[in-house]
């Protein structure tokens, strides 16, 4: 028997983590988060019904791809952000990443990924500078100004060859600088392994992108306090997790193929981790720009895999579970 | 009604189509270069612009008369060394008419010489025609690229940099990725898909008035 | 001696590496765009017409760097750079058609297409430009040539592995081929800046 949920049952459950992830940002900053979140739905549907009229897409079905877009990107910002980059980095996922390549279902690239990529090259100072936790509270200059304290994130600190120093216990909670929705660990470990269960994200993707910069940043640590810190504080640095379970498992532009998904994963971890460690200039959200270049290999990473299953028929993954189709 | 005046007089609008139908760069596809990474403020596309007409119309006329028994491979060699000859002059006029400016347009002024109208359109179109025929298609061609540079130069200068011709503009927003290559990708995708708007707008049957 | 000769190596190595990624040829320079598109429409080899650009962008910046010392000697050299440039691309592209002819080759009609193609391309002339600029050893020029013909031939094929998609009756008939692609290139090329190119100017 199946266990495959219906595209919108599916999306429906993804919204309803990502709905999840931003009561953690609402305790550690504040209104502001709902506000940025909202600002960023309230595009992603304006975007929507001008995008149909203009691309001719009236008769494809309406989704909720856009707003799980809207949220992914206000999740990714920084909680001081301006709503001006929050609109733009909504506008061009959505217009250029999704409807000038067809529309939902079509398109080559995430488009939060893209939306990601713009904002933090448009207007770095604001989207990859993190004000320190509680800053705010309740009595927030909404306004995005004011005084604000920033503080580095692990992604700054370890880029600088130093060594964040935050415990095990704030690292889980998310009581460290970083952006809005993705500092808090083990919410993300809770709903990853959530919509693993109900197999809505696939595990290939996941585990392997997880393993692959677990043992990349073991080996090649960049702090000084041992190689299992190091794991910690690149897993839990800039947007990682969230990008493995959110940005790289996007139905749309992941490989279709189990091996297929293996080698995304796999390419996907390292390049990140190695322009982590050799130094990129967007020191937060390289994993976006990686995940734009891997979209485009999706197709190719699923022809490598039907060759290799072709050739050794031991290696499909159907032979791991018991009936199922013949899917690899 | 301009739709019905255009099919009317296709012909006539055919020996113009370069310039917006079937514009040199967003619909031939051809000198992309100059136009997505050059452009970035108003005077480089002004300057890329200037020397691309000059260059190039000087060259495909000089070329034109160039026996056509001499073999394919040392013909083309020469209208390319005839451009690289006229590019000198056309250089020092323009480095004197826009001091220290040239340079801002890096390796894309000299690239002019090598374009695609010169290399390889001289010999599949220009100098199949008469050399009336010819003047006007170059003409267009090189009006059509014009336009298209100047705009693109415009639009990222004010908007990616919210300034024009160097002077500050008062724009409330910047949207500094326009002046890097992704902004002049996506920025001379979209107007060339405006383009083709147009096109199908004008191909499209003149609906009956009640 | 050995030492020597990895450490060129590497050299060369690493200057055809930044000409991959982060000088890429059409990525970030949008050199040679028109020629790429051309080869993926006509459905040619991209693999042999990368390795004749290859080929012709290495031979002509080895000869390039031999004239640097006569180009330096010159007051202004940047206005006859183009002339100078042309004449040794017109060298090598004589010297490729005449070698062509005399081997044997499966395709030999289909690479003298190719030569004719890529003699006079922006990439080739933009390669040599660009390591002028730069003013390159020996070693950074050859490297530099290299890396513009693998960077094209990368380039071309991320393009090609997409094509399909770009020209599907799903996406708006504005947008359909050519404007569809640019988009495509422009977000590759963003892709590209923000992984590694961050620290160069665009031009």
């Amino acid at each position: 028997m199946s266990n495959n949920l219906s595209g919108t049952n599916k999306q429906v459950n993804i919204l309803f983590c990502l709905c999840a992830l931003i009561i953690v940002p609402i305790y550690l900053y504040g209104i502001r988060p709902v506000l940025i979140s909202l600002v960023a739905v309230v595009t992603a549907l304006i975007c929507d019904i001008v995008c149909r009229q203009i691309f001719d897409l009236k008769k494809q079905k309406m989704d909720l791809s856009s707003v799980i877009t809207a949220l992914i990107i206000s999740l990714s910002m920084s909680a001081s952000v301006n709503y001006f980059a929050v609109v733009i980095a909504t506008v061009s996922g959505i217009l250029i990443g999704k409807y000038v390549f067809g529309g939902s279902g079509h398109n080559i690239f995430n488009p939060a990924a893209l939306g990601i990529a713009v904002a933090a090259i448009s207007f770095p100072e604001n989207v990859l500078t993190y004000p320190a936790v509680g800053a705010w509270g309740v009595n927030a200059n909404l306004g995005g100004e004011g005084d604000i304290i920033y503080q580095s994130s692990f992604a700054s600190i370890l880029n600088v060859g130093g060594t964040p120093k935050t415990s095990l216990f704030d690292i889980a909670l998310g009581n460290f600088a970083g952006p809005m929705g993705t500092t808090c660990m083990l919410v993300i470990l809770v709903i990853m392994i959530y919509l693993l269960g109900r197999k809505i994200i696939p595990w290939q993707i996941v585990l392997t992108s997880l393993a692959t910069s677990a043992v990349f940043a073991f080996i090649f640590p960049r702090l000084s306090t041992g190689r299992v810190n190091s794991v910690i504080f690149e897993l839990a640095s800039g947007i990682m997790l969230f990008g493995f379970v959110f940005l790289a498992c996007d139905e749309t532009t992941s490989p279709k193929t189990g091996w297929g998904q293996v080698f995304f994963g796999f390419s996907l971890a390292l390049a990140t981790m190695i322009f982590k460690t050799v130094g990129s200039t967007v020191t937060e959200v390289e994993i976006v720009f990686v995940i734009l270049l891997v979209n485009a290999l999706s197709e190719q990473f699923d022809v490598l895999a039907k060759h290799l299953t072709n050739r050794f028929s031991v290696l499909r993954f159907e032979k791991f579970k018991k009936g199922g189709d013949l899917n690899v | 009604m301009f739709k019905a005046f255009y099919k009317r007089n296709k012909k006539f609008f055919k020996k113009y189509d370069s310039i917006i139908t079937n514009n040199t760069v967003l619909i031939e596809g051809l000198v992309i270069a100059p136009v997505i990474v050059g452009a970035n403020t108003f005077l480089n596309g002004l300057i890329l612009a200037i020397s691309f007409m000059v260059i190039t119309f000087l060259t495909v006329f000089i070329s034109s008369f160039i026996p056509k028994s001499i073999p394919y491979t040392i013909r083309v060699i020469m209208y390319t060394l005839i451009a690289s000859l006229i590019f000198i002059p056309t250089a020092i006029i323009l480095d004197k008419t826009f001091p220290e400016q040239i340079y801002k347009v890096g390796i894309f002024l000299p690239l002019m010489v090598t374009n695609s109208l010169i290399v390889t359109k001289s010999e599949t179109r220009f100098f199949r025609e008469s050399k009336i025929h010819m003047f006007l298609d170059l003409l267009n061609h090189t009006i059509g690229f014009f336009a298209v540079i100047i705009i693109v130069g415009a639009i990222r200068e004010t908007l990616g940099n919210n300034t024009f011709m160097g002077n500050p503009v008062n724009i409330p927003f910047k949207l500094s990725i326009l002046m890097l290559p992704y902004g002049g990708f996506v920025l001379v995708g979209f107007l060339s898909a405006l383009i083709h708007k147009f096109n199908s707008y004008l191909k499209s049957p003149i609906k009956k008035e009640e | 001696m050995l030492n020597t000769i990895l450490s060129g190596a590497g050299q060369m190595f690493g200057y055809a590496l930044v000409a991959i990624f982060i000088e890429n040829t059409i990525l970030s320079r949008a050199l040679g765009t028109s020629t790429s598109l051309w080869t993926i429409r006509k459905k040619y080899s991209i693999l042999l017409f990368g390795a004749v650009l290859t080929i012709i962008t290495t031979v002509t910046s080895a000869l390039a760097y031999a004239l640097q010392p006569f180009i330096k000697s010159l007051n202004n050299s940047y206005y006859v750079l183009p002339l100078i440039y042309v004449a040794i691309i017109s060298v090598v592209y004589i010297l490729m058609l005449l070698i062509t002819n005399r081997l044997k080759l499966k395709q030999k009609k289909t690479i003298r297409i190719f030569i004719h193609r890529c003699a006079f391309n922006c990439a080739v002339l933009g390669g040599l430009l660009l390591s002028t600029q730069a003013n390159l050893s020996l070693l950074g020029f050859i490297g530099f040539g290299i890396g513009t013909g693998i960077g094209f031939t990368l380039a071309t094929a991320l393009i090609d592995f997409n094509h399909d998609k770009l020209h599907g009756e799903h996406i708006s008939k504005a947008f359909r081929g050519f404007p569809a692609i640019l988009i495509y290139i422009g977000i590759l090329s963003l892709a590209v800046y923000g992984m590694i190119g961050g620290h160069e100017l665009p031009i």
